[in-house]
């Protein structure tokens, strides 16, 4: 079965944060650090984009960001990913401090967590945090047809108190994601 | 009118040009070509050999033929093969999906996972057997080096031939081998793109076969730079010292008596015998 864990990110992970306050924020790796991030004021105009930040495992065994230093506007959003990184090399995640702080091993509203699914089979799943104590959720990954489809569209909205994540239905090669809309402090992670 | 001459038959003149030519010849290099960056090392040795004179009544040409002159070793080729040049990129899912994010109002791209392909090095030894070989020489005029007079023999070029079939199925066997590792390296995607793995494996035999006739040639080039048989190279076939000593010293007053060598010249008689005259100083 896949490695599902959001505090544990790997190259079939993502890791979103909606900026909805402006301000300036640090990030790093692991832990806060000197990585920065400008958020301007809304703007009546803007349309919200997605920026990516693409991480590469290098030789010093680090993650190295591709934009140290990035700007955006409010309501945007940033993509962390590790495309490259290889599966033998340890996991990260993302915590930043600023007007709001975020942090990929604690999700709230604002944050998005993804996955690639490519083994089959039935993932039982828990996600904990937020109140109400932890809830199980399922997603059944069945065969892909070869060439593999177009990845579906499959959202997971967590915005209940408790979170009620619905069971999906999906072939291998789709990504879920997980949407927090209400509440703090979520893990998603395989269960035992 | 000569003052001297030294007649070489053909059984001492293969005795000389097997002194000559026995012996391990190395050469070894590198190059980018292609998708491929060769490392070579040629290692060969020379030996045998029986010589003939050719009729020097004939029309002019080489005078000298060595026949059954066995030519074998090896030759090491590293390739290194840039499988990113050569593969289609592998991404799950095969591009980028946006999704709408309804409760925000706008929609987030979700990642790929791409294989990144590396470069491979394979090592070719090409085996070059026992090749009996008949090499034709000219004799070049003989010439002075410091204390000796020196007779050359200038070769003509010759080929080889070697199959590299076996060669190209190692080098499909170890892409074959990296490919499945790397799709390997991603947790239990066999039943993904299991049926992907062969795409990729036609795609690179279909490149693999179109070079082959250029690996034969570059392979064969590497050979040629051993370049033993020039007619730039010059065999040694022997040496004659300048001062040829005819009387030893007797004692005090009775001095060494020497001969001066001022010239020399060498050409193949109708007697099949190699013919130095030399004119003293």
């Amino acid at each position: 079965m896949d490695f599902l864990n959001s505090q544990q990110l790997t190259a079939l992970d993502g890791y979103f944060h909606k900026f909805l306050a402006d301000g300036d924020y640090r990030w790093g790796i692991g832990a806060v650090g000197t990585y920065t991030i400008h958020v301007k004021p809304k703007d009546p105009v803007h349309i919200p984009q997605q920026l990516t930040i693409t991480l590469t495992y290098d030789r010093s065994g680090a993650y190295q960001p591709d934009q140290p230093q990035v700007e955006i506007y409010q309501n945007d959003w940033i993509l962390w990913h590790a495309p490259n990184a290889a599966f033998s090399v340890p996991p990260y995640s993302i915590l930043g401090s600023g007007s709001a702080n975020f942090n990929s091993r604690a999700l709230g509203v604002g944050d998005m967590f993804s996955h690639i699914f490519v083994q089959n089979g039935t993932y039982r799943y828990m996600v904990g945090g937020g109140t109400g104590g932890p809830q199980n959720g399922s997603i059944q990954v069945d065969p892909a047809p070869v060439p593999p489809p177009h990845a579906a569209k499959n959202v997971n909205v967590i915005d209940a108190a408790p979170p009620k994540p619905d069971p999906v239905q999906i072939v291998s090669g789709d990504t879920i994601v997980w949407v927090i809309n209400k509440g703090s402090s979520f893990v998603i992670n395989s269960a035992q | 009118m000569s003052d001297a001459t030294i007649a070489i038959s053909e059984a001492g003149m293969t005795t000389l040009l097997q002194r000559a030519i026995d012996g391990p010849l190395a050469a070894h290099g590198s190059g980018a070509w292609g998708p491929f960056i060769a490392d070579y090392d040629v290692s060969l040795r020379i030996s045998g050999g029986i010589v003939q004179f050719p009729d020097p009544s004939l029309p002019p040409g080489p005078v000298v033929r060595l026949s059954e002159v066995v030519v074998q070793g090896t030759v090491v080729g590293s390739i290194g093969l840039d499988l990113a040049r050569v593969l289609p990129q592998l991404c799950i899912p095969p591009f980028q999906v946006c999704v709408p994010i309804d409760f925000w109002g706008d929609q987030v791209c979700t990642p790929q996972y791409c294989v990144t392909w590396p470069t491979i090095s394979i090592q070719i030894p090409v085996i070059v057997p026992p090749i009996g070989v008949s090499l034709d020489f000219a004799i070049l005029p003989p010439y002075q080096d410091g204390d000796v007079w020196r007779v050359d023999l200038g070769a003509y070029p010759f080929s080889l031939n070697f199959d590299l079939t076996p060669s190209i199925n190692a080098i499909l066997d170890k892409a074959k081998q990296v490919v499945h590792d790397i799709l390997g390296q991603i947790p239990l995607i066999g039943d993904l793109i299991d049926g992907l793995v062969d795409t990729v494996i036609n795609g690179l035999k279909a490149v693999i076969n179109t070079i082959l006739g250029a690996i034969h040639d570059f392979i064969e080039a590497l050979i040629r730079l051993v370049d033993v048989f020039s007619p730039t190279i010059h065999f040694h076939a022997f040496k004659l010292s300048a001062n040829q000593k005819i009387l030893p010293a007797g004692g005090p007053g009775d001095r060494e008596v020497d001969l001066i060598i001022a010239a020399l010249a060498a050409q193949v008689t109708t007697d099949k015998e190699l013919l130095l005259t030399t004119d003293f100083a």
